[in-house]
């Protein structure tokens, strides 16, 4: 799969949280050829079942997510001076805006292309040099009067961040909102391998909406799709320039998440399924919430066992997330086998006994 | 006053007038159920103690109204040995918010808010605040209130014209708004929808009569009416672009909901059928029932009008009645669509 164009498509398509229509309707009809049927919900989930083999309407009905929403900004107020204020779509950082190209997406018409801008240095007294710009202190810049501005740009316009992909040195990317449709992108390829097994399972495949600010999107299609599996696909912390710290992991590792909210036999399911498909894995190890899908998955309707798999990523939340292409490829193929070994334990059990377990 | 401000302002006193700290609404839930009874078809209430009316409409969607009833105020956490009572926040404020009030407990006793002094310029915290209820033994109060009991600024209304001034504007306001609604609908027989409304308890500690009522009821729509606040008093932070007395909001965005994007496209459309002015509200902190109804089940459509309100959270909450009159306009609207 050519991850790379995919990528160019994907983080170019508008979809800041609870406004993901643009890159839904991309990712949709990207998932369209493995899938029976490919459908949206009131959340703007994109909800894609891979195309069901015969007998497999008897087996579990697994799911996985990863969220097509990005971080981004909202207008809040026009200065007289035309200068627009604006708040934060998920966790976009005040700490790393100034510098940064942004689209105005004003409504009914062409994007309007503005700046986050900074005092020069030559301006900065010794006290402002330590200290970071607040959300309150930053503002848009689109190069309109007063007037045009109020005209064009009510509150509540969104603003997206301006980061095209610039392939690295390696097979590596650096771009915008690799957060989280890296992860789609391994689900699409996922789907691509499944759909040439005899799988004995039922699965869904969801471009959750709405996580960046609360993972909301996956709260209501888990209840929706009511499955007896989840994977939750995100990305992780990725290791970074003169970080050295066991809590991030390297670019080239497919990390494999383990604590409270997993379930330990899928994530020991995962593990040995890396080792047997020769795919290099790095533990991440999160003694309570994971902060992604996951924990919403895992408390639906009467609790459902949930796994995570990711991406590590550097830079996270920035326009210049960093991570490696040939680790989506080895997520997918990990993913994919996965899904099949879950399917195929689910079938020799005749449910979800193996879930189940006392200790012996 | 004209245009309907002066029933409003009837209104908006009843519902002002009477206690009901989060978990605590079984007074002002009986009060407003005797006012809406003669323009409703149900009414019932339910195990988080939601207040919930139905008014059957011609077909239709099933359309959520949701306004809390609950309020900001102090539990009592410990008695001391000469009768003063350490108290804990229920909802969200700091420990001087209400500082030099008199609080009503859901009893009738009353007691004045204090604040341990300074010390060496120390952040002040809700352990320092007390209530005073003007004995002078641990016996002497646990005669008039026990620990777990809640209390509130007692009822105090100013009318200054169009703007009123009252604590628990937040979100009475909103509920005086509900009702108007309900009495309009139920005269004018034009509303297609029907319409479920909730007067919604402990929405200011988590959303949580919201949450369950919206399970139960299972909407097509849930639309959210509340306070937000405004931008236009000295040197406000953050800043915001909406105004008291502007007309009333339709959220864009909080903490809490992105507004589905058709129920926003419908409120605007409703207003501006019906001539009602409104602003577009982005509140960059906070939240509202919409937050936990659009998140019920596989997920419900679900937005908020907001009226605009200066120092919310405070004991001098100040709402516009034409505001409020516009509010009813526009959801009357929205309901023919």
């Amino acid at each position: 799969m050519d991850y790379e164009s995919l990528l160019r498509e994907w983080v170019r398509a508008d979809g800041l949280s609870g406004a993901e229509a643009g890159v839904s309707r991309v990712i949709a009809d990207a998932f369209m050829p493995y899938c029976d049927s490919v459908t949206t919900d009131t959340l703007q989930n994109v909800i894609a079942r891979l195309k069901q083999k015969p007998g497999a309407e008897n087996g579990p009905l697994i799911i996985a997510l990863a969220h097509q929403d990005e971080i981004g900004l909202m207008t809040t107020l026009v200065e007289k001076d035309g200068a627009i204020r604006f708040t934060r779509v998920g966790g976009a950082d005040p700490r790393t805006l100034p510098g940064s190209r942004v689209w105005v997406h004003a409504e009914g018409a062409q994007p309007l292309a503005g700046v986050i801008g900074a005092l020069p240095p030559h301006l900065l007294t010794a006290a402002d040099r330590k200290k970071h710009y607040k959300m309150d202190d930053l503002f848009i810049d689109v190069g309109l009067p007063y007037e045009e501005v109020a005209a064009r740009v009510p509150t509540g316009t969104l603003v997206s961040l301006n980061g095209d992909p610039v392939k690295l040195q390696n097979n590596k990317i650096a771009s915008k909102t690799l957060d989280d449709r890296l992860c789609v992108a391994v689900m699409l390829r996922a789907a691509e391998l499944l759909s040439r097994v005899d799988l004995p399972a039922r699965v869904a495949f969801v471009a959750s909406s709405q996580e960046e600010v609360g993972s909301r999107g996956a709260q209501t299609s888990a209840y929706a799709l009511d499955p007896d599996i989840g994977i939750a696909l995100d990305v992780a912390q990725g290791k970074q320039g003169a970080k050295d710290d066991a809590d991030y992991l390297p670019l080239d590792q497919v990390s494999v998440g383990i604590g409270t909210v997993l379930h330990p036999e899928l994530s020991k399911l995962i593990v040995d399924t890396a080792k047997e498909q020769r795919v290099s894995i790095g533990r991440e190890y999160i003694a309570s919430y994971t902060s992604t899908d996951a924990d919403n998955i895992q408390g639906s309707r009467f609790g459902v066992p949930t796994a995570l798999i990711g991406v590590p990523v550097a830079n996270m939340h920035t326009p210049v997330e960093l991570a490696s292409l040939d680790t989506v490829e080895e997520a997918a193929r990990l993913l994919a086998a996965v899904i099949e070994k879950m399917a195929r334990k689910w079938a020799d059990s005749k449910g979800a006994d193996w879930l189940c377990q006392w200790p012996d | 006053m004209s245009n309907g401000t002066k029933g409003m302002l009837e209104t908006l006193r009843a519902v002002l007038a009477v206690p009901g700290v989060s978990g605590s609404e079984e007074n002002i839930a009986s009060t407003i159920a005797r006012m809406i009874k003669p323009y409703v078809d149900e009414i019932r209430s339910d195990a988080l103690g939601n207040l919930i009316a139905v008014k059957k409409g011609s077909g239709g969607k099933r359309v959520m109204l949701s306004a809390h009833m609950d309020q900001i105020g102090f539990v009592v956490t410990d008695i001391d040995e000469e009768g003063f009572l350490s108290v804990s926040n229920v909802g969200g404020f700091g420990p001087e918010a209400f500082v030099g009030k008199i609080v009503s407990f859901n009893n009738g006793t009353r007691g004045a808010v204090y604040i341990r002094p300074k010390k060496d310029g120390a952040e002040r915290a809700m352990y320092d605040v007390y209530v005073d209820l003007g004995v002078s033994s641990k016996a002497e109060a646990e005669a008039k209130v026990q620990v777990g009991d809640t209390a509130c600024v007692a009822f105090q209304l100013t009318d200054m014209g169009d703007r009123v001034c009252a604590p628990t504007m937040d979100d009475r306001a909103a509920c005086a708004v509900l009702i108007e609604l309900l009495k309009a609908v139920s005269s004018d027989g034009a509303a297609r929808d029907t319409i479920i409304a909730v007067f919604s308890s402990q929405e200011e500690v988590g959303l949580r009569g919201a949450t369950t009522a919206a399970a139960a009821e299972n909407p097509d729509v849930g639309i959210a009416l509340d306070v937000t606040a405004t931008g236009d008093t000295p040197d406000v932070r953050p800043k915001m672009s909406v105004k008291l007395g502007a007309g009333p909001t339709v959220k864009i965005m909080d903490r809490a909901s992105i507004t589905t994007p058709s129920v926003r496209e419908g409120l605007i459309a409703a207003a501006k059928r019906a001539g009602v002015p409104y602003q577009r509200e982005v509140l960059t902190f906070g939240g509202t029932d919409a937050g936990a109804i659009q998140r019920t089940r596989g997920g419900i459509p679900a937005g908020t009008v907001s009226l605009p309100c200066r120092y919310v959270h405070s004991p001098v909450e100040m709402v516009s009645l034409t505001d409020m009159v516009q509010a009813v306009k526009l959801i009357a609207e929205y309901l023919k669509a």
